[in-house]
């Protein structure tokens, strides 16, 4: 009995993050933005919902930092300036994790 | 002697730090006999004969670093080994004030200190301020003093001992020069509200009622204490930041988009017009380095984000710090790249608010940044100090400013030569540099000058072409900026350029007018109390063609006369007939407005003038001799009109009253009327002209010297307390 009232818990939340991703990719395309922007936004509002460890948008936002001088230096400033906005991007989302992390940490310290 | 022996073993890298600071010093010295003056800024030179104009011209602004100079300039420093000196007050000071952070808000190893406080003296930002034009000037000196102060914010917000809260202030005043822009107290402001928020949300400060208090006493002391520069600028900030809206020099629209730094450049610290290194690049047998530290530029934050990785391998007091100086990272990155992508409408919001027009210009925000970068540095390196590998990649990262190793930073890296090819940029093949050698011509003149005692300006024809700004371009000497000869003579130069007259420049008037009939120049000078004329023929070819022979007549025809000829300029004195004194009094109220029957306005101002009796106080305020007859007529000072200058009439008994009714005198100058009804002109004893900032410059002194003198009370009181509990303890 409890078992099933736990996993229609799940079922209910996660059917609930769907809502709002799927919410969150209409906003991206009614406001025009680009794909990429739409799928790391989507993303961004996913973690928030449900939390992964920082490191994960760390690496995100190290693999877009070396990508972008290589572009760079190959003579693409314009594709090399969009994926430092995207190593912006996992900065962010590895700084919320964090805090997250930290507060939790806290919270199971108290316990 | 053990003591020493053992500091000097507890910090050997530190110490070392100092040693690659004096290397780099070495092999950055400046040719001898050269200055440096270029764009809007330019070294201060003959500082001992200049510090106490610059203290009332400037209202006390940036007097405490140009202090400095003047003892060297007394000690008999030459003006090219002064350049090292800020040079060497800039990296050493930014190395020292971050290991005072260092060792205020997290401790670490002698070696990871050494390391983030060489990052922070030495990098792709400090190298930008280097090769630029502001570099030689009080202008970046906030930098220095960023540190210093968060560290002693922040121990203040998180222990909320009074004591941080008294060297905060103590260095908020002798780091004030950096406030002589104002837009920098308002960019450092938002800087600490920033720095309060994130370690807010952090937790590391607790936000409590006696806390909001703390920083409000903060703010009152901060106040108190630089009340000798804010005083004085209150009158000026509406004022100003209005020109800066309306300005036609700098339209502010434009700026806004684009003075900008995109993400890329802010994460790199690589400023994004190219012209800075290292896509400004001057070596030419090692060229293909070029690409590698174009690649290199973004190591300093990708140990950042691998110290973001390990994040739950550190401490707990170093996740919070990190964390809140992530956030910090985040808002100061998004506001440096103003309405660049992905910013575009939120900056555009920010922006718009009145007084952050001010925060347009690039090092006005951009200036946090290194010390951002170098605590995340400081608490990443901390935290992995067994990693020998992050130790080699931060000597890598401290490397990338490869110009300040390699030397001759202005010599062969200067913005000057951004534009030309690696072979070719050296100071001595350039068109224009922003380190020349004034021509002895100019120093040969001061005698003629400065043993005048008259109170005269000294102007410079012809109009030349330049920036809108005002500055000046003399190409014979590769000098195209603020005139640096001004700080030769004892007179006020009043540059061709500039603009004194709305609307109107007669210097490019004189130039343009075909007609040779140019008597009115000489005329109009005189009338500006202009007694020496400097005419440059090192000015483009082009301004001397146009003026040349204008000028030549007005010598023939005896309305100005020749002191000095030389291949670098011609010293004229104006013929005395044509001159009003600096204070004068005029009958009536004719207008210059343009070349609109000037001939006969200026006679009419002529003859309708006359001197008046007064005595200079201060280079800002004046006692003039007063009598009946003077009633109904306009009192004039020689000064470009500016609302803050007040005459005020004072009585027999030595009551002041400010005279209302002043007015755009002659076309530019300050002048006041005679016929206030609500003075009694039968009682007063003389008038007083004063610049009304400098008033408040004098009172805010008193003020600041106050504040000053209750916190090193304060200090004394402190630390003899805390001695006597000492002693008491070990009894």
């Amino acid at each position: 009995m409890v078992k099933k009232e736990m996993l229609k818990k799940i079922r209910s939340k996660f059917a609930l993050d769907s809502i709002f991703v799927v919410g969150v990719v209409f906003m991206g395309l009614f406001l025009h933005w680009k794909i990429a922007e739409i799928v790391i936004f989507t993303f961004f509002i996913w973690i928030i919902l449900n939390p992964i460890p920082s490191s994960y948008p760390a690496a995100g936002a190290i693999f877009f930092l070396i990508l972008t001088p290589i572009f760079l230096i190959s003579g693409n400033a314009i594709i090399a300036d969009q994926i430092a906005i995207y190593a912006y991007y996992f900065l962010i989302m590895a700084v919320i994790m964090g805090i997250y992390e930290l507060k939790k940490e806290k919270e199971e310290m108290n316990q | 002697m053990e003591k020493i022996f053992g500091y000097i073993k507890s910090n050997k890298f530190y110490l070392l730090g100092f040693f690659v600071l004096f290397l780099v010093l070495l092999i950055n010295s400046f040719p001898k006999g050269y200055v440096f003056s270029g764009g809007d800024t330019s070294q201060f030179i003959e500082m001992k004969n200049n510090l106490r104009g610059l203290f009332y011209n400037w209202q006390g602004k940036a007097v405490i670093y140009y202090s400095i100079f003047y003892l060297l300039d007394i000690l008999n420093v030459s003006n090219s080994m002064q350049l090292s000196w800020y040079l060497g007050l800039f990296i050493v000071g930014s190395y020292i004030s971050f290991g005072i952070f260092s060792k205020l808000v997290f401790n670490t190893s002698d070696r990871t200190r050494s390391l983030a406080s060489l990052f922070y003296a030495l990098n792709l930002y400090t190298l930008f301020v280097f090769t630029g034009n502001s570099s030689f000037s009080y202008y970046p000196s906030l930098y220095i003093f960023i540190p210093a102060l968060s560290g002693f914010f922040i121990k203040f917000i998180t222990t909320e001992n009074n004591l941080y809260g008294v060297f905060f202030v103590l260095v908020v005043l002798l780091g004030s020069s950096g406030f002589a822009n104002v837009a920098f107290v308002l960019s450092f402001f938002i800087f600490l509200i920033i720095i309060f928020l994130a370690f807010a949300v952090l937790g590391i400060v607790k936000i409590k009622r006696m806390l909001f208090f703390r920083l409000f006493m903060l703010g009152v002391f901060s106040f108190l204490i630089s009340a000798y520069w804010i005083l004085p600028v209150i009158p000026e900030i509406k004022n100003g930041v209005e020109k800066l809206r309306s300005s036609d020099i700098l339209e502010f629209n434009y700026i806004i988009r684009h003075v900008t730094s995109p993400l890329m450049n802010t994460l790199s610290m690589t400023y994004p017009s190219g012209d800075y290194f290292p896509d400004n690049f001057p070596y030419e047998n090692i060229y293909f380095f070029k690409k590698i530290i174009m690649m290199l530029a973004f190591l300093p934050v990708a140990i950042i984000f691998f110290g973001l990785s390990r994040l739950r391998l550190f401490e707990e007091k170093a996740k919070k710090y990190f964390l809140s100086f992530g956030i910090i990272m985040i808002v100061v990155a998004m506001i440096i790249a103003k309405v660049t992508p992905p910013f575009e409408i939120i900056n555009h919001y920010i922006f718009s608010i009145w007084g952050m027009e001010t925060l347009r210009g690039f090092d006005k925000t951009a200036i946090y940044f290194p010390f951002i970068l170098s605590s995340l540095l400081l608490i990443t390196l901390s935290q992995r100090e067994n990693k020998k590998w992050l130790t080699v990649l931060m000597i890598i990262a401290l490397l990338l400013p490869l110009p300040f190793y390699l030397g001759k930073i202005q010599q062969n890296m200067s913005y000057r030569f951004s534009g030309a090819s690696p072979r070719n940029k050296d100071f001595r093949k350039s068109k224009l540099s922003f380190i020349v050698k004034i021509p002895d011509e100019y120093y040969k003149i001061r005698e003629n000058i400065n043993n005048d005692s008259e109170k005269v300006f000294i102007a410079t024809l012809p109009y030349t072409s330049n920036d809108g700004s005002g500055i000046s371009n003399f190409p014979k000497w590769k000098m195209y900026g603020t005139d640096i000869t001004q700080y030769l003579y004892n007179k006020t130069l009043l540059p061709g350029n500039a603009g004194y007259f709305p609307d109107w420049n007669f210097a490019q008037a004189f130039n343009d007018k075909d007609d040779i009939d140019n008597q009115w120049i000489a005329k109009l000078l005189g009338m500006m109390d202009v007694k020496y004329i400097i005419y440059h023929k090192d000015s483009p070819d082009d301004s001397v063609l146009n003026s040349q022979a204008k000028i030549k007549k007005l010598e023939n025809e005896g309305r100005i006369i020749k002191i000095n000829d030389n291949d670098y300029f011609a010293l004229y004195e104006i013929k005395r007939d044509y001159r009003i004194p600096y204070i004068s009094w005029q009958n009536d109220s004719t207008q210059i407005t343009g070349l609109t029957r000037i001939d006969e306005r200026l006679d009419k101002i002529r003859n309708n003038s006359q001197g008046a009796l007064f005595k200079e106080i201060n280079p800002k305020k004046f006692e003039v001799q007063w009598n009946k007859d003077m009633i109904g007529k306009t009192l004039v000072i020689a000064e470009t009109y500016d609302p803050n200058w007040k005459a005020y009439a004072v009585s027999k008994n030595g009551k002041e009253k400010e005279i209302s009714g002043h007015i755009l005198a002659r076309g530019y100058a300050n002048g006041w009327q005679m016929d206030d009804a609500g003075i009694d002109y039968s009682n007063i004893d003389h008038i007083l002209i004063e610049f009304y900032p400098t008033r408040l410059l004098i009172r805010g002194l008193y003020m600041s010297f106050a504040t000053a003198l209750f916190l090193l009370a304060y200090l004394l009181i402190y630390y003899y307390g805390k001695k006597r509990n000492a002693q008491k303890n070990q009894i």
